[in-house]
């Protein structure tokens, strides 16, 4: 009776808007091999989501159209290029956690990580102790992120449809106007408010008017709250 | 002991900020001769009053007359220091904590990173490495205080509430009309209505759109 799909996260929900499911993997790049199976092998172990290994930037740079979301674990220094350099670039083609993996222990690479933003730093030689608490919270972090931007990218996709008369409607609506105030101020029938309203619910798939004015202020949250 | 002016060790007055950013600055840090370092650089920058304290319990009888800002911490165990200060914010986000960092060692970066800290500047540090620090930390400290904001708003008047009308709130906010919620709650449509309008006069409602905003604004803006 009260069927609101908006904070209804599960994939289920998302697999039926978009065809897809919540797209959340890891990566790590490393450029010594021995390292990088290991670290593979503590990852698979760890989660249960796709682990994609890259040998060096190139390779990762190659591929970098597949990135979406997820957690990112970089070796300090690949065979042709600086770690954090690579972090850098990888955070501009999706939402990563990345956790940088330390050779040197340096004071001053710390610095730059942390003003990067990476969710933590490991030193080599990594074991499954530090991997596994490092891997959970990125993941928690990550998928937070991933569903709040679904959420907001679902609600924004839904009033994207609409014309900008009706988007008008939904602001009015939103902001608090009654059928009578938005008939009253276009000089149309409340009837045909209604009648707009009616195309307005059908278009979006808003079952209420509560959930309309959800929609709303998902897509563009500053609007109502700053 | 605090007067509303700027302080320099509890007593002497430092400079007056004429035009107060929403940024209060603050330094807290065992060693006199740092902090007096640190205030000289930080209130000649730019109009800004800057605060400075021995120590965290200092800091924390002054609370209340600091709104969101930057908290420069130095010394040379700097974690136990971080980890008092946060108890203290009640890790209140809208506070940015910048680490002095004496001893340049790479374990300290690790363990303010994994703590929250904003930035970590090596000391002795410059004017110019000062500036951009705060600037790098702006964007973030206006966002929490903006999301803190919101969240105090809503929560006082969530506040308000008696527990029927919070779930009451939360029925009318996920879309319930008045009949669902009268055979949800076992009650009749009139006391519905009128709990309704207690709920709404409490709130200061004018619409069902201010009442889904409120049910909204925590999930929207409640903490990562």
């Amino acid at each position: 009776m009260f069927h609101n799909d908006i904070w209804d996260t599960s994939e289920t929900l998302i697999e039926a808007e978009y065809g897809q499911t919540r797209h959340c993997d890891i990566v790590l790049a490393e450029s010594d091999e021995a390292e990088r199976r290991r670290l593979f092998g503590y990852l698979v172990d760890a989660v249960d989501l796709p682990v994609r290994c890259f040998k060096n930037r190139a390779e990762l740079v190659e591929a970098a159209n597949d990135l979406s979301n997820g957690v990112f674990f970089c070796a300090e220094r690949l065979s042709d290029g600086d770690g954090l350099d690579l972090i850098a670039s990888v955070a501009e083609r999706g939402h990563y956690e990345s956790v940088l993996i330390s050779e040197t222990e340096s004071f001053d690479t710390a610095v730059r990580a942390l003003r990067l933003g990476v969710t933590d730093v490991i030193t080599k030689p990594v074991s499954r102790d530090d991997v596994e608490p490092v891997i959970e919270m990125a993941l928690r972090r990550c998928t937070k992120w991933i569903d709040r931007n679904q959420r907001h990218e679902q609600a924004l996709g839904r009033i994207r449809q609409l014309t900008p008369r009706e988007l008008e409607l939904v602001n009015m609506l939103a902001g608090g106007a009654s059928n009578k105030d938005i008939a009253r101020s276009w000089d149309i029938s409340v009837r045909t408010v209604e009648n707009h309203r009616a195309n307005l619910m059908r278009k979006t798939g808003a079952g209420s008017l509560a959930e309309l004015i959800q929609l709303a202020i998902l897509a563009a949250p500053e609007d109502f709250f700053i | 002991m605090m007067t509303g002016l700027p302080i320099l060790d509890g007593s002497s007055a430092g400079a007056l900020a004429s035009s107060i950013q929403f940024e209060s600055i603050c330094v807290i840090d065992a060693d006199a001769e740092r902090r007096r370092h640190a205030f000289t650089i930080l209130s000649a920058m730019a109009n800004r009053v800057v605060r400075c304290f021995n120590c965290v319990s200092d800091f924390a009888e002054s609370l209340s007359e600091i709104d969101s800002g930057i908290i420069f911490v130095g010394g040379s165990d700097i974690m136990p220091i971080v980890l008092d200060i946060q108890a203290v914010l009640k890790s209140e986000p809208r506070y940015a904590i910048i680490v002095f960092a004496c001893e340049h060692r790479f374990s300290c970066v690790v363990s303010a990173l994994r703590a929250g800290v904003a930035d970590v500047l090596p000391w002795p540090v410059a004017e110019d490495q000062l500036e951009a620090s705060i600037s790098r930390v702006r964007p973030t400290i206006s966002q929490a205080e903006k999301n803190w904001q919101i969240r105090q708003n809503a929560s006082e008047k969530l506040g308000k509430l008696s527990r029927r009308e919070t779930e009451l709130l939360r029925l009318l906010s996920e879309g319930a009309a008045n009949k669902d919620v009268a055979n949800k709650l076992g009650i009749s449509v009139r006391t519905v209505e009128v709990h309704r309008a207690r709920l709404m006069n409490r709130i200061g409602a004018s619409s069902l759109a201010d009442i889904v905003k409120l049910a909204m604004a925590d999930r929207l803006y409640g903490r990562f």
